[in-house]
């Protein structure tokens, strides 16, 4: 069982995807602002980050995932970044297409599958 | 002002270049010349010119040749071709193949400069066409690139909902699953609001929807809209009261004050506060008449009030989350209002209540 943190400004987003997690025996904590998450994973201390690309200014999800990954929750997550721009111009983003700039350790296309997140969520928290 | 015009020159006479160079350049045109067919061509070719002088005789080729290899190469460049004979066939000829027009030699400096600036009006228009016709289709795109995502990411959201349901993904307490199922009826009912409101907008912004002003009663049709939303007022426990005494003659176009009143008081009735209240005044004075729509509702924060009438703008409050809108009901309210030769103004408090007036003249013209 892991403690997965989702970061999302769709507050059903964040419902559908609890659902999926909770169901397999997951702690969720949800947060809506990217501004918060930071200081909200130094608290609770998740065993993976799931962090949506476009929030309310269209790069918060990068700036978050480079914070995370700079340590500044005082520890490094890993993090499964979400995206819903990606098959909008037929992009797919992951590891090698962006040359490893994002540094981010998995990538979803939206709209996910819900045993996309399973898996992607399972092997980051049972792997780092 | 426009850009320069570049102009090019394509003479085998040395003295008519030189003297249309010290002509058009005093004019403050950039000036290019060729003493030939392949020189001229060429420097067509390369791009950068506006505008082409071309002499019908050249020693290399003939100059209409020149027209058609203009024509055939999709080079946007209007020629005049000058002449030493200048008879009709000639011109027919020319015309036939493209030309924009003739100098006749020899010609004055005068009549050089006016030839020119006919062609450079031409090519002023042409270009403010081309401007706007990209602009119109930058808009277009935008605003398909807008709808699109508006209209998915409510359907993403059922979609995702109903995959749990039906997945196993949504547990197994019927309550949870009626909040599930409210939540998907809630998003498709947004869905077709903004359906519906999008072509109320189209029909306006197409003119295909005519404005039809006639005799009416301003109090009966705000009677009428404050009747249909009853049940709706009733299920928030919000009541509406009606300031106002009949008749308010008006000559105006019912249809449309009806979309105008319909959405502001269904705003005040849904983002309102249970047990609030939402007052519709109403009163002529002199030429004018002034609706107002007041609710004690939750209020716009000041930083939205900017942005209210944009097309697809909600305010994004905890409160405005379970409550449907498409964006674009005050977006048509303020176009219908303009429309009728009004204007809208609006008064909130966040956390108070907000009161829209829309002033509008009594007796609409045209």
């Amino acid at each position: 069982m892991a403690k997965v943190m989702m970061v999302d400004d769709d507050p059903d987003f964040l419902d559908i995807q609890r659902g999926v997690l909770e169901s397999r025996g997951h702690e969720v904590i949800t947060v809506e602002k990217a501004s918060e998450a930071v200081e909200a994973a130094r608290r609770e201390k998740p065993d993976v980050v799931v962090v949506d690309l476009m929030m309310e200014e269209e790069d918060a999800g990068f700036e978050l995932c480079y914070r995370f990954k700079k340590g500044e929750a005082g520890f490094v997550p890993p993090v499964v970044m979400v995206t819903g721009v990606a098959s909008d111009p037929g992009i797919p983003f992951d590891g090698g297409a962006d040359g490893g700039w994002i540094k981010a350790d998995a990538f979803l296309n939206k709209p996910i599958r819900p045993e996309e997140l399973i898996s992607a969520v399972e092997r980051l928290a049972g792997g780092e | 002002m426009m850009e320069a015009v570049r102009i090019l020159v394509i003479d085998d006479e040395e003295g008519m270049r030189l003297g249309c160079r010290k002509v058009l350049e005093r004019r403050g045109f950039e000036v290019k010349t060729a003493a030939d067919g392949a020189e001229g061509l060429s420097l067509l070719r390369s791009g950068g010119i506006d505008l082409a002088l071309v002499d019908y005789k050249l020693p290399d080729r003939d100059g209409m040749s020149i027209l058609d290899e203009v024509r055939s190469e999709g080079l946007d460049v209007p020629c005049i071709m000058i002449t030493a004979y200048a008879t009709l066939e000639s011109a027919v000829a020319a015309t036939k193949k493209g030309a924009y027009d003739f100098l006749a030699k020899p010609f004055t400096p005068a009549e050089l400069n006016a030839a020119v600036d006919k062609a450079v009006e031409y090519i002023r228009l042409q270009r403010e066409a081309k401007r706007l016709k990209e602009e119109k289709k930058r808009v277009r795109l935008e605003f398909v690139r807008i709808v699109s995502h508006e209209l998915k990411a409510p359907l993403a959201t059922i979609e995702g909902y109903l995959t749990n349901l039906l997945e196993g993904y949504a547990g197994d307490d019927p309550e949870a699953w009626r909040r599930i199922l409210e939540r998907c009826k809630l998003r498709a009912e947004g869905m077709r609001k903004l359906i519906e409101d999008l072509l109320d907008l189209t029909r306006i912004e197409s003119g295909s929807k005519e404005s039809r002003p006639e005799e009416m009663d301003l109090a009966a049709l705000l009677d009428d809209i404050v009747e249909v939303f009853e049940p709706q007022a009733e299920r928030k426990k919000v009541v509406v009261e009606k300031e106002y005494r009949p008749p308010i003659p008006m000559f105006a176009d019912v249809g449309e004050l009806r979309i105008v009143f319909t959405n502001l008081v269904s705003n005040a009735i849904k983002y309102n506060r249970e047990g609030g209240k939402v007052t519709v005044k109403a009163a002529r004075e002199g030429d004018e008449v002034t609706v107002e729509v007041s609710d004690t509702g939750i209020g716009i924060r000041e930083e939205d009030r900017k942005k209210l009438f944009t097309e697809f703008f909600r305010a994004r409050t905890p409160e405005t989350r379970n409550i449907p809108g498409s964006g674009l009901g005050l977006a048509i309210v303020r176009k219908l209002v303009e429309l009728g030769g009004g204007r809208i103004e609006v008064e909130s408090e966040y956390g108070k209540g907000t009161t829209f007036r829309v002033t509008l003249p009594a007796r609409r013209e045209g």
